[in-house]
């Protein structure tokens, strides 16, 4: 993983001590609220219903055991002893005091980390396939050009007052595991029939109260043209984005009211005029940049695969577990593991502080010392030896981290709502709870198979509903919670905001109506491989609508 | 109470009052000074940026940040020369953004601001990600020297 | 019939944590101490008290909310401002708060214990 140089360290620090010197102003009264505000958010600290809350970069969701560590011991000392991993693959604290705000971000300095643009209308945290350097359907790690453009977008003059947050994914894979559709900027890195090293460059996808899917501005940006490709964007956004209704200040409106083929052609004549400046990307900055991802050296352990053999003839669990749980890895004695923050009835994407120091612990030990936090807000040790996977389980299982549902209907995903979040209508993480406690029959779960839910708090879907599978909106109905429910939804190849299945329900309602919806899939599909969002892409809404709001006939 | 402040500190305003973009289009004459809404469009602007030797930019508000683009585009597009200047909410912490955005002049009028640059105080940052916009600072000796990198 | 008052509540500089205005206590954090207006001249008095809190700039977010009175102070009528009052409704080791509002239909969460020290 990248490591920082000095210039990195300087400039880190210069941002540590600027903010700290903010701060001051602030207390003193020097800057009002309003005037501190924005520079608040650009280093990640948030006024939410309770406290201040924190959101700390995790660099395309890339952390190793010493970062972990040090995140454990912020939940400790400044927190309530927990952290929220997020949807964008950082994390949060909910509790810290501003006044404490510089010291932490000092501490995180030391083991490299910041809270730089992690927040605020600027360029936000790159985010990345969270498999990426070990699985096997990659085009080569995109991690790299996340890293360039992390750096590059790093207290930007010309972009800190966007006329709202600017969110980038880059993806190497057909499978796409970084919703890249639904960011403002999404890249697909592939390769040209020259064989030469580009990306698929996609604008306009966001999700909130006007849910699109980006469009394709580009179909071969040059790995050389990155830089100058994303400036030329940026200003034509900064330049015409509206900034008259905080609602239509996305980018993914002014391609909406331009149209794609003028956005475009502003692209383009803004790029003719850059390609060839100093925003060239140099094919010996890229290697530099890559050697930092090179994969790490991995023994072949081929007494992996008696070892599971065995294991699995002893523990069912363990079993399911890595049936669940663990992927392929272009090591053939390796696989990729998903650590669940997702154990039933727990409070989704959440880790003690005690958690995290075991995950350091294993990822050291099992994990060459690398960990990844998914978008889906679970981790992962992209890198263990399947002969050690019964060792990991064994100490995952002791500390409520080896729940075997990656990718089921318990593995929700549910923004804090608002029991945190000043901006929310609802809350969620009850609904979340109430939910994985229904299904948490794992043979049940494994049976309906697959299956994306998740849950906003407001029309704001942070908890990316809108590409949910089963999708769930908390809004405010005559003062009391009310639940929208959406199907189909996918945040994949084949990328689709979901449609409302219909009027909303209860939050007492709303566990038993999910089942319904279940059941009804359950009930009609071809087979256990038609996966559930299959089914609805192939029967439409019609059988769930039935089943929901009436018509004897087809009532389950 | 305001003052205009430069990379070398405060100087006297010697320039004439500038002329709105839509006046000025009506008659240029031998006007040299121009103001800017963020919302301007250079294009019209082009034949006769060799005849300024001022132009204004507006920032109604300090996070719209609409002029740092417009003067990327006067530099890099049309290879403007002279004096750009930026008025309206100038403050502390936007004032490094300013000068490697291209911008010569700061109109400042917030006491606060004009307090701490009076004072002399250092600004933020001496390492950056990014070029100046008219490339003028150095690239970085410290650490690995990527392109992208300069020191003030 | 409910007595609805006003309450003036705020976010402090310092550490963000919600506060309430009470009387010669100046800001508390429960919210069963704070001062309710239901007057013109009292609710006017806070207004005043906003204002002029607003411009010594050491709190955020200054607002008069509606709560209704009860015996153990004033409670407010938004379920928003009731999860401000009260704390989240979730935290990982106290399980789900029945905050008098409808009941979710939860009993038994499972939460497991995460082994967190006292916070």
């Amino acid at each position: 993983m990248y490591r920082y140089d000095e210039f990195d360290h300087a400039f880190v620090a210069a941002r540590v001590a600027e903010f700290g010197d903010q701060v001051k102003r602030r207390v003193s009264g020097e800057i009002t609220e309003d005037q501190f505000k924005p520079l608040r958010l650009m280093n990640g600290v948030y006024l939410q219903l309770h406290a201040y809350m924190l959101r700390i970069a995790i660099p395309y969701g890339t952390l190793n055991a010493k970062q972990m560590r040090r995140l454990a011991h912020i939940a400790r000392v400044y927190d309530k002893g927990f952290g929220h991993f997020t949807t964008r693959q950082n994390i949060q604290f909910n509790w810290p005091a501003l006044s404490d705000t510089p010291q932490i971000l000092a501490e995180l300095a030391e083991v490299e980390m910041h809270a730089i643009q992690t927040s605020g209308n600027c360029i936000r945290n790159v985010t990345a396939d969270h498999f990426a350097g070990a699985t096997v359907d990659e085009v080569a790690d995109p991690r790299p050009y996340a890293e360039i453009l992390r750096q590059w977008s790093s207290i930007h003059p010309e972009f800190s007052y966007l006329p709202r947050k600017f969110k980038i994914a880059v993806t190497a894979s057909e499978a796409d595991r970084a919703a890249i559709q639904v960011h403002d900027i999404g890249l697909k890195l592939k390769r040209n029939n020259k064989g030469e090293l580009g990306f698929a460059f996609y604008v306009g996808g966001g999700q909130g109260r006007t849910p699109m899917v980006a469009k394709l501005v580009s179909d071969f940006v040059a790995e050389r043209d990155l830089l100058s490709f994303t400036t030329a964007v940026m200003r034509v956004y900064n330049l015409y984005g509206r900034r008259d209704n905080k609602y239509k200040a996305r980018v993914k409106i002014l391609v909406h009211e331009l149209g794609l083929d003028t956005f475009k052609r502003e692209v383009e004549a803004e790029w003719a005029v850059i390609k060839d400046s100093e925003l060239v990307l140099p094919a010996k900055d890229v290697a530099a940049i890559q050697a930092y991802f090179t994969p790490p050296l991995l023994s072949d352990r081929p007494e992996g695969l008696t070892a599971l053999a065995d294991a699995f003839q002893r523990d069912a669990h363990f079993k399911a577990w890595v049936r669940q749980n663990c992927n392929e890895h272009t090591h053939p004695d390796y696989a990729i593991v998903t650590i669940s923050l997702k154990a039933i009835g727990a409070i989704p994407g959440d880790a003690s502080h005690v958690q995290m120091d075991v995950v350091a612990d294993l990822a050291e030990q099992f994990g060459q010392d690398e960990i990844r936090v998914s978008h889906e807000q679970n981790l992962v040790l992209p890198h263990v030896a399947k002969a050690d996977l019964p060792a990991l389980y064994a100490v995952l299982a002791k500390h409520q981290l080896a729940e075997s549902n990656a990718g089921l209907i318990s593995d929700i995903i549910a923004c804090p709502g608002l029991d945190y979040c000043a901006l929310a209508t609802a809350r969620s993480i009850p609904i979340a709870q109430a939910i994985s406690n229904r299904f948490a029959d794992l043979e049940r779960q494994r049976d309906i198979g697959e299956l994306k839910l998740k849950i906003s708090g407001c029309i704001n879907a942070c908890g990316h509903h809108h590409v949910g599978h089963i999708g769930i909106l908390g809004i405010e109905k005559r003062g009391e919670e009310h639940y929208q429910v959406s199907l189909g939804g996918a945040a994949d190849a084949a990328t689709q905001v979901g449609e409302i299945v219909g009027p909303g329900f209860s939050a007492e309602e709303l566990p038993a109506k999910i089942e319904v919806i279940v059941d009804t899939y359950m009930a009609y599909r071809i087979s256990k491989e038609e996966r559930f969002v299959d089914y609805v892409r192939r029967a439409g809404l019609e059988p769930f609508k039935t089943a929901l709001y009436g018509q004897e006939e087809y009532a389950i | 109470m305001s003052a205009i402040f430069t990379k070398s500190g405060f100087i006297a305003d010697t320039a004439p009052d500038a002329v709105t973009l839509t006046d000025f289009l009506a008659a240029p004459g031998n006007t040299t000074s121009i103001v800017l809404e963020p919302n301007s469009r250079l294009e019209s602007l082009e034949p006769y940026l060799g005849q300024l030797a001022l132009i204004v930019i507006k920032f109604p508000k300090f996070n719209d940040g609409r002029g740092y683009s417009l003067a990327a585009r006067l530099r890099r597009h049309y290879g403007y020369e002279g004096v750009l200047r930026a008025s309206g909410e100038v403050l502390t912490d936007q004032i490094q953004h300013f000068f490697r955005q291209g911008f010569d002049e700061l109109v400042v009028s917030n006491a606060p601001t004009l307090a701490r640059l009076e004072a002399g105080a250092a600004l933020a940052y001496d390492a950056f990600m990014q070029a100046d916009i008219q490339g003028k600072d150095n690239a970085p000796a410290i650490g690995h020297a990527y392109s992208w990198r300069r020191s003030a | 019939m409910k007595n609805i008052v006003k309450v003036l509540t705020a976010n402090r500089l310092s550490d963000g944590i919600a506060v309430w205005y009470a009387d010669s206590n100046g800001w508390v954090e429960q919210i069963g101490r704070a001062r309710a207006a239901s007057t013109k001249e009292d609710i006017s008095a806070l207004e005043k008290i906003a204002a002029e809190t607003l411009a010594q700039g050491q709190h955020c977010d200054v607002v008069l909310i509606d709560a209704e009175e009860t015996a153990d102070g004033p409670r407010p009528l938004k379920l928003r401002e009731r999860i401000r009052a009260e704390g989240p409704t979730i935290t990982p080791d106290l399980g789900i708060k029945d905050l008098g509002i409808k009941d979710l239909g939860i009993s038994d969460l499972g939460i497991s214990d995460l082994g967190m020290k006292a916070a």
